[in-house]
């Protein structure tokens, strides 16, 4: 299946829908894309990739569909020559939450999908496989959607150069995202299935990127060995997955989101974690809410720096130090709970802190890793460290050495407050659906 | 102690009248004199299990007093309010029913000597869209009562073990059980968009917290008032009377007789 559609962003009135062709040729005059009973003519704003060795090559866009109904489920059909040659679905957000008595506003997060291993497409099985009242408005996949630089014996030749690299990194991609062989189709159904809000970690790179990688030393070992890797892995992310910058900041009142890339940007040698302006733009993202807020952050919040050796493996946020003080401040500094939503550690944990006791506010973190284990990926489950004054466990490790991913339910109890319910679902290991676990006693408030 | 916000008012809300009751005036003529038909209603008991209820939300006051308050409904009509007392009568199965919420005649509540603390206050002029909502979690009899927005029964237990002293009597409000009647109104109102408590979690709304709302945060209901959305219910800043006979909580009530 050469044509894709996949929903990137979408909002109360707007969605973005990435469509792609890869190594296809076709007319562009004869294109367009049907939404719901619309459409819109796709003639012109192709972009084209190709890699360099000329193997494989892309024809991609974004397309944003304005005048959308909120909260509506827009059946997404591309036509070549008045033939659909890819589906879709996107459904809006509502602008505001849903009361108690309503569908909770749903979003699943998940991180770490190691494609390779997941062979009975076993997480698109479990995400189709759930109840239609489980079912998300949204997914944030916050990290490592797929693996450049895994497994680590394919990098062992020291004959593979620039050219073999990027062709890997392409295929990697295009299987990923439903190109391949019709058996090797893994989770490109899911995520056709919906809006999808991406933020990239490590792998979407090499492991550790941008510093050495120490399970590919051959390619990241050298300077410019690594500014090769980084600027094209950086190109394939923006094709594949999202236009990548600034934090993405929406609202499903009275809940704000903000989406923060922790690695696009990053610099060496634990230098800085993103640009002063989208760490500006958090800081008034935070200082502005007028309700509880919702950050996704590739890497977890809660977390010890590294030592000089824990660094050369795989530097976390602490690790950035500068920087990461500035981030605790500016959490410090916010009138409402927040929640931090992240991946990356391939275990699940619910953490709390007190953000400001004299609000009543607290600093939740919700981990959700991994959807498919990469192999020898560890994942023992560590406590949250006490980073931040004291931090909870709001219950003991979850996850259990399980693939998974959680979807948390939204409503308003109020016009202030937030409800948030989280729901871990097991990845189906035999085809069946495994039951869901609720994450901690129930609902929680957020203030 | 629970978490519980205090507000930054400088001085209690004006608009939150004391009247005082007059002489053997029962709670009805109390509630007539001033007007009230419907509202928020909140009541103070004086028996062993009222008593009790307001000792627990001592955690959710700054001087570690025991609460004025025992109990809070909507006022439907000057004569009956919506509540989930736990006074158990009839059939038990209505509980599970009708998620513990009950229709309460004032009648029933109108010895001063049983119930010496009154107060009625309003948050909103949309009677309907409270009564709607109330509804929706009660049940109305064409439709079911909605436990999934949220499970009072549930509530009812620790309360009942806690009054009562049977088995793990400790006090709900510290393992953040709200007061049953208190958590009803909190999320009718906040369903219609309206705070009821906004320095405590829902979870642990309790009459004291929605007395101190409504003396204490009346600049945060001014705010509120100038951003209400459409379709929530149109707020304003809490105006209404109380009359207080018992300000030191006691078990008075019935009177001993020898």
């Amino acid at each position: 299946m050469p044509f894709l559609i996949i929903p990137n962003e979408a909002f109360g009135d707007v969605a973005i829908i990435w469509v792609a062709a890869i190594d296809e040729n076709f007319d562009a005059a004869t294109v367009e894309l049907q939404y719901g009973s619309n459409q819109v003519p796709l003639h012109d704003n192709w972009t084209f990739f190709a890699t360099d060795d000329g193997s494989r090559r892309i024809r991609y866009q974004r397309v944003m569909l304005k005048n959308l109904t909120e909260r509506t489920n827009y059946p997404l059909q591309l036509l070549v020559n008045g033939v659909v040659r890819a589906t879709g679905r996107v459904k809006t957000i509502p602008y505001n939450l849903p009361t108690a008595a309503d569908i909770p506003f749903i979003v699943l997060l998940g991180s770490c999908y190691y494609a390779r291993d997941d062979k009975a497409a076993a997480v698109q099985q479990t995400y189709f496989q759930l109840p239609t009242a489980a079912k998300p408005d949204v997914k944030i996949l916050c990290g490592d959607q797929v693996y450049l630089d895994s497994p680590w014996y394919d990098f062992l030749n020291p004959l593979h150069g620039y050219n073999w690299l990027q062709s890997r990194s392409f295929n990697v991609y295009a299987s990923s995202w439903g190109a391949g062989p019709a058996d090797a189709i893994r989770w490109a159904p899911m995520l056709s299935d919906g809006a999808n809000f991406f933020c990239s970690d490590d792998h979407e790179y090499w492991n550790n990127a941008p510093d050495i990688g120490l399970d590919v030393p051959y390619f990241t070992l050298t300077q410019n060995g690594r500014d090769q890797w980084w600027k094209m892995a950086r190109e394939l992310y923006t094709i594949f997955q999202t236009n990548a910058g600034r934090p993405l900041v929406f609202q499903v009142k009275p809940l704000s989101f903000c989406i923060a890339e922790t690695r696009y940007d990053r610099g060496p040698d634990g230098s800085h974690l993103m640009p002063p302006d989208s760490m500006t733009a958090i800081g008034d993202w935070a200082r502005d809410l007028d309700g509880p807020g919702v950050l996704v952050l590739g890497q977890p919040f809660f977390e010890d720096a590294h030592g000089s050796l824990g660094q050369l493996k795989d530097r976390g946020l602490p690790d950035y130090v500068q920087q990461y003080q500035q981030l605790r401040n500016l959490l410090s500094n916010a009138n409402h709970t927040i929640v931090i939503l992240t991946g990356d550690v391939h275990f699940g944990r619910f953490a709390v802190a007190t953000l400001r006791p004299e609000l009543g506010t607290k600093l939740y973190e919700v981990i959700s890793s991994p959807l498919q284990l990469v192999p020898l990926g560890g994942g023992t489950y560590r406590k949250p460290p006490q980073v931040f004054g004291e931090v909870d466990e709001v219950i003991p490790e979850f996850s259990l050495g399980r693939n998974f991913f959680l979807t948390l339910e939204f409503t308003a109890p109020s016009a202030n407050r937030a409800s948030m319910h989280i729901r871990m679902w097991p990845i189906t290991k035999d085809g069946n659906a495994q039951p869901s676990q609720t994450i901690g006693k129930g609902p929680i408030e957020l203030i | 102690m629970i978490s519980i916000r205090q507000s930054t008012a400088t001085g209690p809300n004006t608009k939150l009248k004391e009247v005082d009751p007059k002489k053997k005036e029962t709670n009805s003529a109390w509630l007539k004199r001033v007007g009230a038909k419907n509202g928020i209603i909140l009541l103070g008991g004086a028996t062993v299990s009222h008593f009790r209820i307001r000792v627990a939300q001592s955690h959710a006051r700054g001087d570690l007093k025991p609460s004025l308050w025992s109990l809070v409904g909507i006022l439907i009509d000057g004569d009956k309010f919506l509540s989930v007392p736990l006074e158990l009568c009839g059939d038990a199965s209505e509980i599970a029913t009708r998620n513990g919420v009950t229709t309460c005649p004032i009648a029933d509540y109108d010895d001063p000597g049983k119930f010496p603390n009154i107060a009625v206050f309003s948050l909103t002029d949309n009677t309907a869209m409270i009564s709607e909502k109330a509804y929706l979690v009660a049940g109305d009899g064409k439709r079911p009562a909605q436990r999934s927005i949220v499970d009072l029964p549930t509530l009812m237990l620790p309360w009942l073990r806690y009054i009562w002293v049977a088995g793990n009597a400790t006090n709900p409000l510290s393992e953040d059980k709200g007061v049953p009647s208190a958590v009803f109104v909190e999320t009718v109102y906040g369903m219609a968009g309206i705070e009821l408590t906004p320095g405590l979690a829902s979870a642990t709304s309790c009459p004291e917290a929605v007395w101190q709302a409504a003396k204490y945060w009346h600049e945060f209901y001014h705010e509120e008032a100038q951003q209400t959305l459409d379709k929530y219910a149109k707020q304003y800043v809490p105006n209404g009377w109380y009359a207080l006979r018992q300000r030191i909580a006691a078990a008075d009530w019935p009177p001993e007789t020898t």
